[in-house]
């Protein structure tokens, strides 16, 4: 997970509740991306922080899953996929607009949101070409480090240096697909502000569902 | 006892938010063991005032006439936990964040002089309060009211209560921040450590369908805990 520039002081605990819950579901320990972390790399931009993960987690380390702190771990998730790379499809008009304009997703035919993702080894040679591009790469579009990734993953995919695998949209399910009959692992507060303060929230939901599942465990 | 019923105003919403709606009740009605009444488009239509943000003016309107006390809450309100004792005063509802009480404190000085600027996504009245909710609606549709747009209907209901709280006509208190949490807006105080009620004031449409999959969790979890209950005392 990635704390970076956070203005408000509190927010830090909420997002420590956030990545405790996700340690207690799954028994998978979460590093937590901190300013002091960065401060002497080359890329210091909050949305690039993702791609310096493994720097992070102990060498031995052979698989990842990186997190926003804006996404909310209701279940325990089922068995990981084996796949190099793998993410849930981005629904929104971003993705169109990233597929019309950009020949390599438009024939994938996907572009997935880098908000949560699941990655092998193999992922952190395209984790370094993505901060080594970034700088050469100036776009005036939103989320383009997430445009990036995408770019990188297909033309890997292409060069048969990964594998890619689309998860159900149910693995980290975006605010605006939930319905009434959503069976969500993970929920994305993707759409309810773009404000750091949105781990208040999610904290908020985490610390009453981990009390109630508590008493159940009593 | 005091009859108390629940109201909520669910306006200009589209058709297939209602099922989201009715789950936000079901689970205030549940938790508070109390009945709620709905301020849909149709209660509205024909009166004046009908926006969104003034149908909480009409909450008494849509109550049985021998309901003593209402709480009125918005619909982007997450039910977390079960109401603690009501308090037992005209009129109650909790802070706004800091930033509006000056600006609006300086604009009037009636809110000045309360020292305190109420948000009005929730509010617990008793009947004493018609008269003002009343002449509310009565003032709104003949005059601006004020100057603010964005906080327009809200800055109105805090000079006219606290207007009467002046004239000796109702009492008033102050709720806790836990009990109607905006904590997204809110960068202040951090959140409250066990919320009764989560505003998600000043998000996004889809914040109704994260209400909506929050309230089927933690419905879910506290069946398990009710049959867990059942089993251990069979």
């Amino acid at each position: 997970m990635v704390a970076l520039n956070l203005k408000y002081p509190d927010v830090m605990g909420c997002i420590k509740v956030v990545a405790d819950r996700f340690t207690r579901l799954n028994n998978i320990p979460v590093r937590i991306i901190v300013d002091a972390d960065i401060q002497d790399l080359p890329v210091v931009l909050p949305d690039f922080a993702r791609y310096y993960a493994w720097r992070f987690v102990p060498p031995e380390t052979e698989r990842i899953i990186y997190l926003d702190y804006d996404i909310l771990p209701v279940g325990k998730l089922p068995r990981l996929p084996s796949s190099d790379f793998a993410a849930v499809r981005e629904r929104s008009k971003l993705a169109d607009y990233a597929m019309d304009t950009i020949p390599v997703l438009n024939e994938a035919k996907i572009y997935f949101n880098a908000g949560f993702f699941i990655a092998g080894r193999k992922f952190e040679l395209i984790c370094n070409r993505v901060l080594a591009r970034q700088t050469a790469l100036v776009s005036s579009a939103s989320a383009n480090d997430q445009t990036l990734l995408n770019m990188e993953i297909q033309t890997a995919i292409r060069m048969g240096e990964i594998e890619f695998e689309e998860l159900p949209n149910r693995w980290c399910m975006a605010a605006w697909d939930i319905t009434l009959q959503s069976d969500p692992y993970m929920v994305h507060y993707i759409a309810l502000t773009n404000s750091e303060i949105k781990p208040r929230i999610v904290s908020v939901m985490a610390n009453r569902l981990n009390q109630l599942e508590q008493q159940i465990g009593e | 006892m005091m009859k108390t019923c629940g109201v909520v105003s669910a306006v200009c919403l589209p058709e297939e938010s209602l099922g989201m709606v009715h789950r936000v009740i079901n689970r205030f009605e549940l938790l508070n063991d109390m009945e709620v009444r709905f301020i849909g488009d149709q209660e509205l239509h024909n009166k004046f005032l009908s926006s969104a943000h003034y149908a909480r003016y009409h909450a008494w309107n849509f109550v049985p006439s021998d309901v003593e006390r209402i709480i009125y809450f918005d619909i982007d309100m997450l039910p977390l936990r079960p109401l603690p004792e009501l308090p037992n005063i005209d009129f109650a509802a909790a802070p706004e964040r800091q930033e509006i009480y000056k600006e609006c404190g300086d604009a009037w000085p009636v809110i000045k002089r309360a020292g305190l600027y109420f948000n009005t996504g929730m509010i617990i009245a008793t009947r004493k309060t018609e008269p003002i909710f009343q002449r509310m609606l009565y003032k709104q549709t003949h005059s601006t009211g004020c100057e603010s747009p964005w906080f327009a209907d809200q800055s109105f209901f805090n000079v006219e209560v606290f207007a009467a709280v002046e004239a000796g006509e109702i009492t008033f208190q102050e709720l806790p921040r836990s009990w109607n949490s905006l904590i997204l807006l809110d960068t202040v105080n951090p959140p409250p450590d066990e919320p009764y009620m989560i505003h998600y004031a000043g998000g996004h449409p889809s914040k109704l369908r994260l209400i909506t999959h929050a309230i089927t969790q933690l419905t879910n979890l506290e069946r398990m805990i009710d049959i867990k209950k059942q089993y251990s005392h069979g």
